[in-house]
Formats: C-alpha cells, sequence, structure tokens
C-alpha cells in the first residue's frame, strides 16, 4: 500500500513540476520529498480517504498480509495513562474507528489497540496533550504491550446531572481559561453545567427582566 | 468592541425564522430560540467575546483571536472539543467533529438570522451603539407617553 501510495504521489508530483511551476518551487518541492515524505504522505493519504474511503479499505485488505506484518514490526502505540484527558479527538481521527469508546457508570473508557495495520499516525498528531506515540516494537517499554483500556472519571452538570465531559479535561480547561482571564471565586460557576444548561441559565438570565415585566402584565 | 448579533426580547415571537435562516445558510442552525414558561421568547447564539474563551484551550490554535475578530480554521481543528467545554454561554457546538460557532455569515452584508427576522427583534451591531438604539427607542416610548392623546379611533404612528 504504501509503495503504491509513494509512486502515486511521486507521479502527480512530476507532472505538477512539469506543467510549469517554478525553478523555486521545483527545489522546494524536492526538498520537502526527501525530507518529509511522511508529511506529504499523510496529507496524499487525507485526500484520498476522503475520496475513496471504502476502495482504499478494500486494497488494505487484499494485501493486508504483508503490509500490515511489516507496520506492526515498525511502530506500536504507545498511550500514556497520565497525559491522557479523555477528549476523544484521537478516536474521531481514526479513519479505521479503531479507539473505542463507552460511557458507564460515571467513567468514559477509551479502548486503545495495540497497533494498527493504517501507516497513519493522525491520532497521535491530532492529540491535544501528546499522550499518543508511536513507538518501535523493540524499544516499547512492558507496560505498553497489549491493547489498553482508560477509564476516565466524568463530571456530571450540576443542573441536568448528566456527565458531560471528564474530569481532566474541565481541569485543562479551567487552566487554560484563568491563564486568560482571571477568574473570581463563584464565577466559574458555569464550568460545572453543561454546555446545554450553560446556555439554559443564560437564556433564563436573558429573559429575566421580561419574564418578570409580563408576568405582572397577566396577572393586572 | 467586536460586532454581534443582539436580540431585543420584547420583540422576539419566538417565530424560529432565524433558526431556518441559519439552516440555510450554514447548513446547521447555530442560533437557537427556546420559549420560557410561555411568556418569552429568548434566542441565543455566540456572544462574539472581546476575550474568547473558546479560544484559550485549543491545542492547536484553530481557534483564535486577533483584533477583536474571531478566527476558525477548520483544518488545524483536531475536533477535541474543549472549546465547546470553555464556552460559558454553551454556543459552540461540535458537529461531525468539527466547531460551529456564527461566524456572521462571511460574504453577507447582516447574518441571515438578522436579516430574516420578521420581528427586528434581531440587530447586528456593535454593543456601544446597542445601548445608544435602546436609549433611543426608550426616548422615543417617553415622548410619545408625554404627548397629548392622539383622537379616539385613530393611533399615532
Amino acid at each position: 500500500m504504501m509503495k503504491e501510495m509513494k509512486e502515486e504521489m511521486q507521479e502527480g508530483m512530476k507532472e505538477e513540476m512539469q506543467e510549469g511551476m517554478k525553478k523555486e518551487m521545483q527545489e522546494g518541492m524536492k526538498e520537502e520529498m526527501q525530507e518529509g515524505m511522511k508529511e506529504e504522505m499523510q496529507e496524499g493519504m487525507k485526500e484520498e480517504m476522503q475520496e475513496g474511503m471504502k476502495e482504499e479499505m478494500i486494497r488494505g485488505d487484499t494485501k493486508g498480509d504483508t503490509s500490515g506484518e511489516n507496520c506492526n514490526k515498525k511502530k506500536v502505540l504507545a498511550i500514556d495513562a497520565e497525559k491522557c484527558i479523555g477528549c476523544r479527538a484521537c478516536s474521531s481521527a481514526c479513519p479505521e474507528g479503531l479507539i473505542g469508546l463507552s460511557e458507564e457508570g460515571g467513567r468514559r473508557n477509551l479502548k486503545f489497540p495495540e497497533s494498527c495495520s493504517l501507516d497513519c499516525e493522525r491520532c497521535a498528531l491530532t492529540c491535544p496533550e501528546e499522550a499518543i506515540t508511536f513507538v518501535s516494537e523493540e524499544g516499547r517499554s512492558p507496560a505498553f504491550s497489549g491493547s489498553r483500556t482508560l477509564a476516565l472519571g466524568l463530571m456530571a452538570c450540576r443542573k441536568c446531572s448528566a456527565s458531560f465531559a471528564t474530569e481532566r479535561e474541565l481541569e485543562r480547561v479551567r487552566q487554560a481559561v484563568s491563564l486568560k482571564v482571571p477568574l473570581r471565586p463563584g464565577g466559574d460557576f458555569w464550568m460545572e453545567l453543561c454546555p446545554a444548561c450553560r446556555q439554559e441559565s443564560f437564556r433564563e438570565k436573558e429573559a429575566g427582566a421580561i419574564l418578570r415585566e409580563r408576568k405582572i402584565k397577566g396577572n393586572l | 468592541m467586536p460586532e454581534a448579533v443582539y436580540a431585543d426580547l420584547s420583540r422576539c415571537i419566538g417565530c424560529r425564522a432565524c433558526e431556518l435562516a441559519c439552516e440555510r445558510e450554514n447548513k446547521s442552525s447555530r442560533i437557537s430560540v427556546k420559549v420560557l414558561s410561555g411568556l418569552a421568547a429568548a434566542p441565543v447564539s455566540c456572544r462574539q467575546c472581546e476575550i474568547p474563551l473558546c479560544t484559550a484551550p485549543c491545542p492547536k490554535g484553530a481557534l483564535s483571536c486577533e483584533n477583536g475578530k474571531l478566527e476558525y480554521e477548520a483544518e488545524n481543528c483536531t475536533g477535541c472539543g474543549l472549546c465547546t467545554l470553555a464556552c460559558p454561554f454553551g454556543t459552540a457546538v461540535l458537529r461531525a467533529g468539527i466547531i460551529e460557532r456564527c461566524n456572521l455569515c462571511p460574504g453577507m452584508e447582516t447574518p441571515a438570522c438578522v436579516a430574516t427576522c420578521p420581528a427586528g427583534a434581531l440587530i447586528y451591531t456593535e454593543p456601544g451603539s446597542l445601548g445608544e438604539n435602546i436609549r433611543q427607542r426608550r426616548a422615543k416610548r417617553m415622548n410619545r407617553a408625554l404627548e397629548p392623546p392622539a383622537p379616539a379611533g385613530r393611533r399615532a404612528e
């Protein structure tokens, strides 16, 4: 799969160059090709995946035996359980949906696979905490062996008591927000509400005056 | 202060035309209207904060604020949803891995919701001139109230 992709990419690049790009650009492109083939590949992957998700998957399957093994040898997923905040970005980024998500008993469970057949690293790139890394199979520590499940505590909304985010997510948000604006004690009450209830309480506050006015009128 | 869509709740009739207009323009509605105790309807959309808190936790700088204008680059968005947790008004929504919030309909003179509001309840303006609007309107009302009453059977205005 990788080889095919590379060939496609190179052909595409050549054509583009011939069509009359500037010399500077050509040099730049060459350098990019050599230095950052991976990045280029990932961009290519994205496009192709979007265009022909199914075809890609089928091709991957038919060639799965050889390429899959190669990938497994190359790298495995390593999750830093301390860093992960459980934001689900990796799960939505994974083109094969290998990162399992479930919520039960006030916990959000993320199930990471040991390795994957695709050569994309998209989950690692998308992780806001850089908790996902790809390590070579020889170099990994025994702690990372096998598939891993992380269970992160969820916060319940103070108003509707629906769990809406993990404690770590909120902690991170609180930190980031307090760097930007000093939060007065009591001024961060909204942090403990789910987004829907935040909107609702804002709506109620906005409409408070007019509600009172109309209630009085109605009674008269 | 940045411009934003403000609502005059005394005028809102809760017809939800703004929701439809937004949906038509942006594929999903970024303004929501709800009726409270059967007495008042209140639309809520992005407040276009001067110091937007939603940008604070963004890990890849997809949401940023420059010169009071909120910028969103969908390419950089990882879909982690931290901005939705940082918005005090709950107006940023994560849909299909992409953050959706009011961007004031770029390319249009007035946002679709404002242009469509049949009751004239939505105002697209700076908050400063908003106060002016309200004050002027109140002054007009006061003037009308102080004027001698119009002859019966005919109403001024």
